[in-house]
């Protein structure tokens, strides 16, 4: 392994967030690191200006041109881009040379990642997370048979040049990336023959009276421009309540039900999809106090008006702090390198401020119209409290029903049930069913999901190999603290 | 004054729930009370040994009462099975400690032949009444000795060229460590048990005729109370007079993917799970009360495993985590009885899985009836420097700051 690599911040995400962040620390003479999964920096952001391509010039240009201007400030920026580079542990540095040497490094962060396949770390002073956004989990019954998906999953294959889902292809949930899928299939002719819309018409009361927001934000016209194009092609249920995936081992048909309709539809292809939330894992396990948002109903990692998470040197921003969309996520990226180029002495507070105003501004300005939308797009209850037969845990099968008798049998959390019953502790590692679980438990206790807690989550937060574990750097307490027989053996023999 | 319980037992991990498991028999009124979901939990860190070899090697009465459990250990299982359904996932064929290296294997060796005297018949330990044994019990033979690699293969298919000897004992055996918090938990509650949580306990007060606890779950008046709560038992004991000194110790543990059977036996720090996931346990690490992971160190010991399994290089690490053991100076465990307010007992130990037969059905009883059998004396709180005395007049508080002079003499004098 490499001599370890030492940055003043070290940035996790390339979307909006981590592209801002990584840009103005740079410029501000901090040496940084960028590192994310994908191969080229964007994130999620290109996939918002896809579906619209062709249909929505006004829009795209708009989008293509904050992008580029993104990339372009990035690529000047001197900060470095660690492409395909999955970041998967993430420690404080207690005992380096560096740390001798120079006291200011004592708050440094480790961090661990794999480009393919081969393990590396870096040192930096500052963190910042921008991981983004995932799935809102969403199980039905049958929803682990062979041909049901997700919107994430199918985006990602349509970027890499995948070949279509197999049709008939249906579409079941709620939100607006749901019909923006649908179209980007419907352009590309695949066989889309109905959606199953789970949104309720009491969302439309509770929301409307934030619809002053939405109707003067950008989102209403390309929203009503999507919905039309979308339903002049597709059929579509609405107010469903029920779902079913049916099959032996793979899909073979969606049941639903509803006040207005109710069937059985022989398909190929399931995508689900209901809404976004942060994608906490790695800031979970690394320690960063979570807050339960009741407005979005999931975890987001705490902050303050800068960005700092309730752990020493470590930001977040962007979706990761609550989903409000790429121009909302620049802008906390640029207010989080402001505040870190502050704390490194690269910039005066009263730099800090008076250039933090304008983002502060188009901070608030990107969150119009996003309540009217989280309220409107929030799943009925019955998707995410679910019944006793749906597996929660897909990794694990736990099907919700054991969750409910450990609760029964005492666990007032997650974390005690996972330890009870496997669930969360599988493939995924807790990813997915975590807020499941949150909302099952609080919903079985009659308490709040705040008071109910969530998955501590573990490293590797992605999978890595035995080998590349071990070839992480180690110091000499490291060995000592393994090796048998180095004079302090326990004096009971053995200690574990 | 009116008790509610008979018993109250502070602390839901393995030990206390071992405890409260074995005192329940339908008629005792006995509530466990628990911290709520993010405690530090080392029963849902372990690794699940239930151990024997190398424990006790200079104490024969730890390693007599460790030997116990051992055999005590399938009783347990059945009852846990009987009681609730539950398999424990116990499996005794003995277990291996791997070298890898001749320094490793020399001291290794050492520790075997010092084992001699803890694996001979429990009747040649010394005059005192060995821990635990009644009189009409025998223990069944235990044996330690050392393997060179070509026995070693013989038992481990696959085994890495950098193990060169290893020791065995034909006691070890591992269980799912999960299986069995949840068991006791469930069979404490069909014999009768009540459990809470969240309900960590801030304050035990003494009063006529029993004890009061505050609570997160309210406040319950209990005859007797029972201390188990892992780093929550010094400041707890204290209350009641009993001087405790515990400590931290992190340890880590890197659970791969499951994988088809590749290990029969358990290692010490290598087992595979009922599940079919293969667990490296390992590392013992002076740093408080911090259960973050060491990257480092987990490098360390995904090195050390592929050295031992070849093969596993490529396996995926499914999760690692680390877990605090709670710790007495000397390592052994801590069953002490108040002398200052009768009817409080404190009991604390690293090897909660392993004792957790002996702990169910052995010194929860004693508990349950109000005392501790004598022949447990070796592991008082007297070992850390608190004289034998009587109640005191100024109770909690004069306890509190008891700055005795350690004791010179006894089992414990030697390796301080």
């Amino acid at each position: 392994m490499q001599d370890e690599v030492h940055v003043d911040l070290a940035v996790v995400g390339a979307g909006a967030a981590g592209l801002a962040a990584a840009t103005l620390a740079a410029e501000l003479g901090c040496s940084v690191e960028m590192l994310d999964e994908q191969v080229s920096p964007g994130g999620h952001m290109h996939q918002a200006a896809s579906p619209s391509s062709r249909a929505d010039p006004v829009a795209t240009d708009e989008h293509d041109d904050r992008e580029h201007r993104l990339l372009d400030a990035f690529e000047r920026s001197g900060a470095r881009h660690r492409a395909g580079a999955t970041v998967w542990a993430i420690e404080r540095v207690t005992d380096t040379a560096a740390q001798e040497t120079d006291p200011k490094q004592s708050g440094a962060l480790r961090i661990a990642f794999s480009v393919e396949g081969r393990a590396s770390t870096i040192v930096a002073r500052k963190l910042v997370l921008a991981t983004g956004a995932q799935e809102r989990p969403f199980a039905i019954p049958g929803g682990t048979l062979a041909g049901v998906t997700n919107t994430a999953a199918v985006w990602a294959a349509l970027r890499d040049g995948a070949a279509l889902p197999a049709g008939p292809i249906a579409l079941a949930g709620c939100g607006p990336l749901l019909y923006q899928i649908a179209d980007e299939l419907l352009t590309r002719d695949a066989d889309v023959i109905a959606i199953f819309d789970t949104l309720r018409r009491s969302n439309l009361l509770r929301a409307l009276p934030f619809a002053a927001g939405f109707m003067r934000s950008p989102h209403f016209a390309a929203g009503g421009k999507l919905l039309g194009r979308v339903n002049d092609r597709v059929k579509v249920a609405r107010g469903v309540t029920a779902l079913e995936a049916t099959g032996t081992d793979t899909l073979a048909a969606v049941r639903f039900g509803g006040a207005e309709a109710s069937g059985q539809v022989p398909v190929s292809t399931l995508i689900l999809h209901q809404g976004l939330v942060p994608a906490i894992a790695l800031s979970a396990a690394l320690g960063c106090a979570q807050e339960w948002d009741e407005r979005g109903r999931w975890w987001q990692p705490r902050v303050d008006a800068w960005g700092a998470t309730s752990l020493p040197d470590v930001h977040a921003a962007g979706d990761l702090t609550g989903v409000r969309g790429p121009l909302a996520a620049e802008a906390a990226g640029r207010i989080a390198a402001l505040a870190i180029a502050a704390d490194l002495g690269a910039i005066t507070l009263e730099g800090r401020d008076a250039e933090a105003r304008q983002h502060q501004l188009r901070f608030r300005a990107a969150l119009r119209g996003r309540r009217f939308l989280d309220t409107l797009f929030m799943p009925p209850p019955a998707f995410r409290k679910v019944a006793d037969d749906t597996i929660v845990c897909t990794c694990e099968g736990v099907p919700a029903r054991e969750v409910r008798a450990c609760v029964g049998a005492g666990c007032t959390g997650p974390n005690q049930l996972k330890a009870f019953s496997r669930c969360g502790m599988g493939e995924c590692r807790g990813r997915l069913c975590g807020l499941l679980v949150t909302e099952i438990i609080a919903a079985e206790r009659a308490v709040h999901p705040a008071d109910v807690g969530h998955y501590r989550l573990r490293f590797p937060t992605s999978p890595v190999t035995l080998a590349e574990l071990a070839s992480l750097p180690r110091t000499r307490a490291d060995e000592e603290a393994v090796l048998p027989f180095r004079g302090a053996m326990p004096a009971d023999g053995t200690a574990r | 004054m009116n008790t509610e319980l008979d018993v109250a037992v502070i602390g839901g991990g393995v030990i206390g729930a071992a405890l409260a498991y074995g005192m329940a028999d339908g008629h005792r009124r006995i509530a466990i009370f628990d911290e709520g979901d993010r405690a530090f939990r080392a029963s849902r860190g372990n690794f699940g040994l239930v151990w024997v070899q190398g424990k006790g090697v200079d104490l024969p009465g730890y390693a007599t009462w460790t030997r116990l459990s051992a055999s005590l250990w399938p009783e347990l299982a059945n009852m846990i099975r009987s009681d609730t359904g539950i398999d424990v996932a116990l499996d005794q064929p003995g277990g291996l400690h791997l070298c890898l290296s001749e320094d490793e294997a020399d001291q290794r060796k050492a520790m075997v032949a010092r084992h001699g005297h803890a694996s001979a018949p429990p009747a040649r330990i010394g005059e005192r009444a060995p821990p635990g044994i009644a009189a009409h019990e025998t223990l069944p033979p235990c044996s330690v000795e050392m393997l060179e690699h070509a026995d070693v293969a013989r038992l481990i298919p696959g085994l890495g060229s950098d193990v060169v000897a290893a020791s065995f004992c034909d006691r070890d055996g591992h269980v799912n460590p999960l299986k069995l918090l949840r068991g006791l938990h469930a069979g404490f509650v069909t014999r009768g048990g009540r459990y809470f949580s969240p309900a960590g306990v801030s304050t035990i007060e003494h009063e006529a005729g029993g004890f009061v606890l505050e609570s997160e779950a309210g406040r319950f008046a209990a005859a007797h109370v029972v201390i188990a709560a892992g780093l929550g038992t010094q400041a707890l004991a204290a209350q009641v007079g009993i001087r405790a000194p515990l400590r931290a110790q992190r340890g880590h543990i890197i659970a791969l993917r499951r994988m088809q059977s590749v290990l029969r036996y358990p290692v010490d720090t290598l087992r595979q799970t009922d599940e079919a996931t293969l667990l490296i346990g390992d590392s013992q690490d002076e740093v408080g009360i911090d259960d973050s992971i060491a990257l480092g160190t987990l490098g360390v010991m995904a090195e050390r495993a592929v050295r031992m399994l070849p093969a596993l290089h490529a396996a995926i690490v499914q999760r690692t985590w680390a877990a605090l053991r709670i710790l007495t100076p000397d390592g052994f465990p801590l069953y002490e009885s108040s002398r200052t307010h009768p009817g409080a007992f404190a009991v604390s130990s690293h090897s909660g899985i392993t004792l957790a037969a002996v702990h169910a059905l052995r010194l929860g009883p004693q508990l349950a009836t109000g005392s501790i059998d004598p022949n447990l004396r070796l592991f008082s709180s007297e070992r850390f420097g608190i004289a034998p005395s009587g109640p005191t007049s100024a109770g909690v508080a004069a306890c509190g700051q008891s700055r005795a002079a350690p004791i010179a003499s006894g089992p414990f004098a030697r390796r301080s």
